[in-house]
């Protein structure tokens, strides 16, 4: 008895103790071999052409121009791989959209995780879609959408479900609303364009036949501040998109590089009436508020901090160009960028966690990301022309930015890691400055 | 087909559950296992605090690392790009190699002497466990040593340390091999049917086949690094059975990351590599373990 | 001997004043400012010759002025036009000069070279000549670098080249300023020697 007694207290204790240190030894029971490097970094994702419900020739020719139409907007993402309709083993003529009729392994095989079917059903004024998206493995919907519009909808609707998607992937809504601002060059005149997230629908929007430069659009997306030579000198320029009224501010010297602060109809731009180029905080109708930068030299091209507490800058203040952060709460300004001894256009990541910018090297311009704590310089662009201006996505997983790899400037966008680099805007003349604006709420 | 049991989730309670039920049956032994068991937490956990700079963590990682590097000449080619992150390793791997050798040396004897008792319990392997690990790894560092002595015909000396060195891994190994013999009939043990048990080149090739079928794995691994939400301390761990058909099986998750992605993504990548290779046929074996270990460490 | 020495100095100092007081009456009568009035001290007495045959001939040549009063006017006015023509030859010249001579900068920097001072010296005479004359002050970068920091470097060049000129002198009333950064190259090329070129202040006159 006693000795039973004695294997209960050591078998209490030993259980005791082995629980107690189960969450550190737990992991380690197994030999483990590490996989860091994931093979693919997107997502294997297959969108057969879309079934006609209506069964007539419009909705014969929507199946597979919406199927294409949602795949090259998710593909713009960069975070899914569309696998080729060719390799499927499912009967392309009569795509099963419901998981019932969804036979799963026909599509593991072939190594798709994400499986998205549509249904169309047009007649003559109205489209009717159905938008499933499956995940494979775990055979289950994870969305399912109806959505009913006209044809100049389409776009639209496809729109709003890739943000489905992306709000299933990422928690935000991705890119879709968004638009992008660049300034287009033709004959010495240099005009504000507008077009679509992913470079459709470039429009003019200034027409002062001059110099128009440095886009920035105010954090709801309803204004645009940018720098206009139209009266003769660098003059500072706030736009309403929508009723292209505004104001124009002009003093002495330049008013370049406005920056709306996020959340608040003000802007920080700088002006160089002082004689020497700063930073000034300006409410959205042009008036000063204060002087954010002190130190004599040029300090130009101020970016937010998404919570408008903290702005990076560039400043020659230690002779060379180099990227400065101040708190604007505590007044503080340390030093970001320490290596090269060209450092400009930083642009702050909607995240938060990084700032992206340009340095120049042996006369060639290259895009950089930096963790805003210094750490973490990670060079995106290399080899191809110079790379310049580089702008965040809403969503922080993409940056457009301008190149002259292929001879004159244009506009291009790429994840935030560097890769999927690709054309955004196809126009004739030089694109550059391309700023991505925040997602559009429905106005 | 292999159902998804990651329910299954924490094998420790699983594995508490097997050590109740062999209590009732072996008492006595159980007795023992438990003291000395105790015993060795104390040493291990002793040994922790003391070497407080040893992470944990890390450990297995680093010796992972090495023994991915480790390839014969006919897959060193396959297997390149599953260390072609670790590549710029290779010239750690020498460092670590004497590093572990001295750990080896060090830590070896004391629970060397124990092992043979305690081997059916699951607690001690945490302890024995990282012996074993290195001890293969050793001998297989060792052994490349030795296939490249004569390059390195100048240091006599080092090649007579590895020698000695050799022989003590071969008698541990040695040690080792009348343990599974114990044990063959008692599978819910992790160690027992896996390869570590086996005979130096069995186990060796087991290894070899387990980081084959890694890279199998890592080529059906799709996570695309936004995704990582810019956190790169992810880590998500599984561990699986590979059927002498290549069958994968039991598949469950030991460590998640708390990043549905990305758990997911690792649990496709395994699924979607399912069949893979079939074991070589000189193992021969009911089935191969083997965990593995997701990082977006990779992911640039 | 000291007494002497004294005697010698006071003479030293006698004698010219009174050759000065001499040469300068007579001088105003003659109504011929010069600039050169103390410089050429030692050259009184041809100076003070030439005057008065000057004055001598004027007083011959007033006997028959009046026949050839005519003349004079037209040949006068002739010689004006084309005096007039010469020095607005040389004022376009002058202001031709001003618009073209650009001054050049390093890479990256604001700072006034030696050269360029010499050439701002120019344009401040210029300047003070042309009293009326208001300018543009162009500053301007080459290519390399970024846009909007190429913008805030032609403002700061424009503005040394200004506070150099207000140093000097001008009138600050009469300088603007304005930077186009990197918009406006003289040589559109991609090489050092274009990019030499297009690191500048370039001066306009309004």
């Amino acid at each position: 008895m006693r000795k039973l007694n004695i294997t209960k207290i050591l078998t209490v204790v030993c259980l005791v103790g082995f629980m107690a240190f189960l969450p550190a030894a737990g992991a380690e029971e197994y030999e483990y071999i590490d996989i860091s490097n994931p093979f693919l970094r997107k997502i294997p994702t297959a969108i057969p052409r879309f079934k006609n419900m209506s069964e007539n020739k419009k909705g014969e020719v929507l199946s597979v121009k919406l199927a294409d139409s949602l795949s090259k907007t998710l593909a713009f993402t960069g975070y899914f791989k569309m696998l080729d309709r060719g390799a499927f083993l499912a009967d392309p003529r009569n795509p099963d959209i419901t998981a019932a009729r969804i036979n799963f392994r026909n599509w593991t095989v072939i190594g798709s995780e994400l499986l998205l079917t549509g249904g169309v059903a047009a007649d003559d004024d109205y489209i009717e879609l159905e938008l499933r998206m499956f995940d494979t493995f775990q055979e289950k919907m994870i969305i399912g959408k109806r959505y009913k519009g006209r044809e100049s909808n389409l776009r639209q609707i496809i729109q709003r479900f890739c943000g489905e998607v992306m709000f299933h992937l990422t928690g935000t809504r991705g890119v879709f609303n968004s638009r992008v601002a660049f300034v287009n060059a033709e004959g010495g005149v240099k005009e504000i364009f507008i077009s679509e997230f992913d470079g459709y629908n470039p429009r003019q929007f200034t027409t002062d036949n001059d110099l128009s430069l440095f886009p920035a659009w105010s954090s709801d997306a309803k204004w645009l501040a940018y720098t206009s030579y139209a009266r003769g000198k660098p003059d500072l320029y706030i736009m309403n998109i929508k009723e292209k009224n505004g104001a124009v501010v002009t003093r002495k010297g330049i008013l370049i590089t406005p920056a709306w602060v996020p959340g608040k109809f003000e802007l920080a731009a700088t002006l160089s009436f002082s004689g020497d180029q700063e930073i000034y905080l300006l409410t959205g109708r042009g008036k000063i508020i204060k002087r954010l930068t002190t130190s004599r030299g040029i300090d130009v091209e101020p970016t937010w901090s998404p919570d408008g507490k903290k702005m990076a800058f560039v400043s020659k203040r230690s002779g060379t160009p180099q990227i400065y952060i101040k708190n604007v709460v505590s007044d503080r300004v340390r030093r970001l960028t320490f290596e090269g001894r060209y450092n400009t256009q930083p642009n702050w990541s909607p995240r938060g966690h990084s700032i992206v910018f340009s340095t120049m090297q042996l006369g060639r311009i290259d895009i950089y990301t930096i963790g805003v704590d210094g750490k973490d310089l990670r060079r995106l662009t290399e080899d191809q022309g110079d790379n310049e201006a580089p702008s965040w996505s809403p969503d922080g997983s993409l940056i457009v930015f301008s190149s002259n790899r292929e001879g004159i400037s244009k506009i291009y966008v790429m994840t935030a890691f560097g890769t999927d680099q690709r054309r955004l805007i196809s126009l004739p003349g030089a694109q550059t400055s391309p700023k991505w604006s925040p997602n559009i709420t429905n106005q | 087909m292999i159902k998804r049991n990651r329910q299954h989730g924490s094998s420790k309670r699983s594995s508490r559950a097997v050590l109740v039920i062999e209590m009732a049956h072996e008492r006595r032994l159980i007795y023992w296992a438990f003291g000395i068991s105790l015993i060795c937490h104390l040493v291990f956990f002793g040994a922790f605090l003391v070497a407080q700079k040893h992470k944990p963590r890390k450990f297995p990682r680093q010796s992972v690392i090495n023994v991915s590097l480790v390839a014969t000449p006919s897959q060193a080619a396959h297997s390149s790009p599953v260390s072609k992150k670790t590549a710029p390793a290779s010239k750690a791997k020498i460092s670590k190699k004497k590093e572990t050798r001295k750990k080896t040396v060090k830590i070896a004897p004391k629970p060397e002497k124990k092992t043979p008792v305690v081997s059916t319990s699951g607690k001690p392997k945490v302890s024995l466990k990282k012996k074993t690990f290195k001890a293969s790894k050793v001998k297989k560092s060792a052994l490349k040593d030795i296939e490249k002595k004569v390059e390195k015909t100048s240091s006599e000396r080092r090649t007579s340390a590895l020698d000695r060195l050799k022989t003590k891994v071969e008698a541990q190994e040695v040690e080792k091999r009348s343990e599974p013999k114990a044990t063959q009939a008692q599978p819910s043990s992790n160690r027992a049917g896996d390869g570590s048990g086996q005979g130096g080149r069995v186990g060796e090739l087991i290894d070899i086949y387990r980081i084959e079928i890694a890279y199998q794995i890592q080529k059906n691994w799709a996570f695309p690094e936004q995704l990582a939400g810019g956190r790169r301390d992810l880590q998500t761990m599984l561990v699986f059975k590979i059927m002498p058909n290549g069958e994968i099986r039991d598949l469950f998750f030991t460590d998640r990351s708390g990043n549905t992605h990305f758990d997911e993504s690792a649990f496709r990548a395994i699924m979607k590599a399912n069949p893979v290779d079939p074991h070589p046929a000189a193992i021969i074996r009911p089935y191969v373990q083997m965990g593995l270990r997701f990082t977006p460490e990779g992911v640039k | 001997m000291r007494k002497k020495l004294w005697i010698y100095l006071a003479l030293l100092v006698v004698i010219p004043g009174l050759i000065f007081t001499v040469s300068c009456a007579k001088k105003v009568t003659q109504a011929e400012p010069s600039a050169e009035e103390t410089a050429v001290e030692p050259e009184v007495d041809t100076a003070a010759r030439i005057a008065e045959e000057q004055a001598a001939q004027e007083e011959a040549a007033q006997q028959w002025e009046m026949a050839v009063e005519e003349d004079i006017e037209e040949q006068r006015q002739a010689e004006d036009a084309a005096k007039e023509a010469e020095m607005q030859q040389d004022m376009a010249a002058a202001k031709q000069m001003f618009e073209n001579e650009d001054i050049y900068f390093d890479f990256d920097s604001s700072a006034l070279e030696m050269m360029a001072t010499e050439v701002l010296k120019r344009k401040a005479d210029w300047l003070f000549e042309t009293a009326d004359a208001s300018i543009i002050i162009e500053g301007h970068c080459d290519a390399r670098g970024t846009e909007a920091y190429n913008i805030a470097l032609g403002d700061r060049r424009a503005e040394s080249a200004k506070a150099f000129l207000v140093d000097i002198g001008v009138d600050e009333s009469r300088l603007t300023s304005i930077s186009y950064g990197e918009e406006r190259p003289v040589d559109p090329v991609a090489n050092a020697e274009a990019w030499a070129k297009n690191r500048r202040v370039h001066f306009v006159i309004e």
